[in-house]
């Protein structure tokens, strides 16, 4: 069955591969904002890409999982790989040559959607629909195209289970063209230039492994539900959002897609930053190094440069302004494989996520210990003083050598 | 015309991080019918913010729904 020891974490890219898919990681916080950015905007027809986008990815991987499995085998693979990566558990064993209804009470979003902000009015989870679709794409060898899929019923609207419903038909969500392999940008990196950087990344190399489904299919750590994402599952879903905002309104649009989308990373780096650097992992491994501020910063990008996210390292920093460089970072490397070059930069949850960390190490008392990870928390820290700023500068996917961002006040 | 100004600022001072740019993504039809293109930079820069009183109306609704709460200052507007 699904072995996450099998996938070699790459050292040279600091990326995650599985089964030809990139993997990175993103908390429940990140995950439910977004999806309710996009859904905010009731005026888009986003069902068929939220659908889609995940039955997409998990098509890609899927197929090559099950390459050479007979279809029983397949069934615990499939069941497998999405419990180990964190949305919760599915059972296929009722998936016949016309689909069939499936039924599941441990779902990642039903479960967080309604612990961040109440009850759904609305299924919430939309990528176990692609999920399964996938499933029985590659179980019964039927094109994505010709699949009807939906959410019937949700946990997160106060319903008893989820259940799904899949059935041959005219296909009802969004499917796409191939997308190319991934190009690296192998260029000199600048480095972070701490003198604990590699005691720390090797402290934590290796970790992700750790972050399975527990017996729920859940990832409960540093105070967040973790998932373990197709990254071009969840960046399709922030390129498609903005490419439908672009199509409604023009550059304006954009830019009020850009301030959610910005702040569904800031919000991850916000919560799950603060709750990497308030657990004992951290206390253990990192904290002994850490002598000011800067060092807490420096810290954190030598813990997360182990996580798939690609290479984060710092140009400038201080309270005022500080700039951010990721190389290899996984946005644009998802724009890339699925798009190809863009005008101006996409990498917004990375940007969010390093203006997150600014606001944690300098608008609050975290490096004195205090705890801050509760929603009101959040709301306070950011009505309390002067925000952050964020300038998304530089792009692979615009012909750059790497991610650069700027986060000012 | 109505002044939108004091009620955005009701709702960042009470509602969630980028509250406004909530409000503004779930009206963004009628803005675009109305020709309005509110950021959440001018709310931040501009004393004042004229719309027309049926967008005011609009705005009034979406701000409470997503804040959660009842505008002080919802009687004296509209």
């Amino acid at each position: 069955m699904f072995d996450i020891h099998r996938y070699k974490f790459d050292e040279t890219h600091n990326a995650l591969d599985v089964a030809g898919e990139a993997m990175v990681f993103h908390c429940h916080h990140y995950m439910n904002y977004l999806q309710r950015s996009i859904l905010d905007a009731d005026y888009i027809d986003s069902r068929p890409f939220l659908i889609g986008a995940a039955a997409d990815a998990a098509w890609y991987q899927l197929k090559n999982l099950c390459a050479g499995l007979d279809r029983d085998a397949a069934r615990r693979m499939a069941e497998s790989a999405y419990k180990a990566f964190g949305y919760g558990l599915i059972d296929l064993s009722t998936m016949t040559e016309d689909g069939g209804e499936f039924s599941t009470v441990k779902s990642f979003f039903s479960r967080t959607w309604p612990m961040k902000f109440g009850p759904s009015t609305h299924p919430v989870d939309f990528y176990t629909t692609g999920y399964l679709a996938a499933a029985y794409a590659v179980l019964f060898d039927v094109p994505l195209s010709e699949i009807q899929a939906e959410q019937t019923h949700c946990m997160a609207c106060g319903e008893r289970a989820n259940v799904h419903l899949i059935r041959r038909g005219a296909g009802n969500f969004a499917t796409y063209p191939a997308k190319a392999p991934t190009r690296f940008k192998d260029v000199p990196k600048h480095a972070l230039n701490w003198a604990h950087e590699s005691a720390v990344t090797e402290a934590f190399l290796g970790a992700h492994a750790h972050f399975v489904g527990n017996e729920e299919g859940y990832i409960p750590a540093f105070g967040v539900y973790l998932v373990r994402v197709h990254s071009d599952y969840v960046n399709r879903l922030q390129f498609e959002f903005m490419r439908a905002m672009g199509e409604v309104a023009g550059e304006y649009g954009e830019t009020l897609g850009r301030e959610l989308l910005l702040e569904a990373g800031h919000a991850c780096g916000f919560f799950t930053y603060g709750g990497i650097m308030t657990s004992n992992e951290w206390a253990q491994a990192v904290k002994p190094y850490l002598h000011s501020r800067e060092d807490w910063i420096r810290g954190l990008l030598s813990l997360i440069n182990t996580m798939g996210w690609g290479y984060h390292t710092i140009i400038e920093l201080s309270p005022d302004r500080a700039v951010f460089r990721n190389y290899n970072d996984f946005e644009d490397l998802s724009h890339a494989r699925l798009y190809g070059p863009s005008r101006h930069p996409i990498h917004w949850a990375n940007s969010g996520g390093f203006t997150g960390l600014m606001q944690l190490i300098y608008n609050t008392d975290l490096v004195e210990g205090q705890r801050i990870d509760t929603e009101e928390g959040f709301r306070q820290m950011r009505r309390a003083k002067r925000g952050y700023k964020t300038r998304m500068t530089r792009g692979i996917t615009c012909g750059d050598d790497y991610l650069e961002v700027e986060v000012y006040r | 015309m109505q002044d939108a100004k004091p009620l955005f600022d009701w709702a960042q001072e009470n509602g969630e991080a980028r509250i406004v740019d909530r409000i503004l993504i779930r009206l963004l039809p009628e803005m675009l019918r109305q020709e309005q293109r509110i950021t959440a930079q001018m709310i931040e820069e501009q004393p004042s913010l004229a719309v027309s009183d049926t967008l005011y109306a609009q705005l009034l609704t979406v701000t409470q729904e997503l804040v959660g709460q009842t505008y002080p200052g919802a009687s004296s507007h509209v």
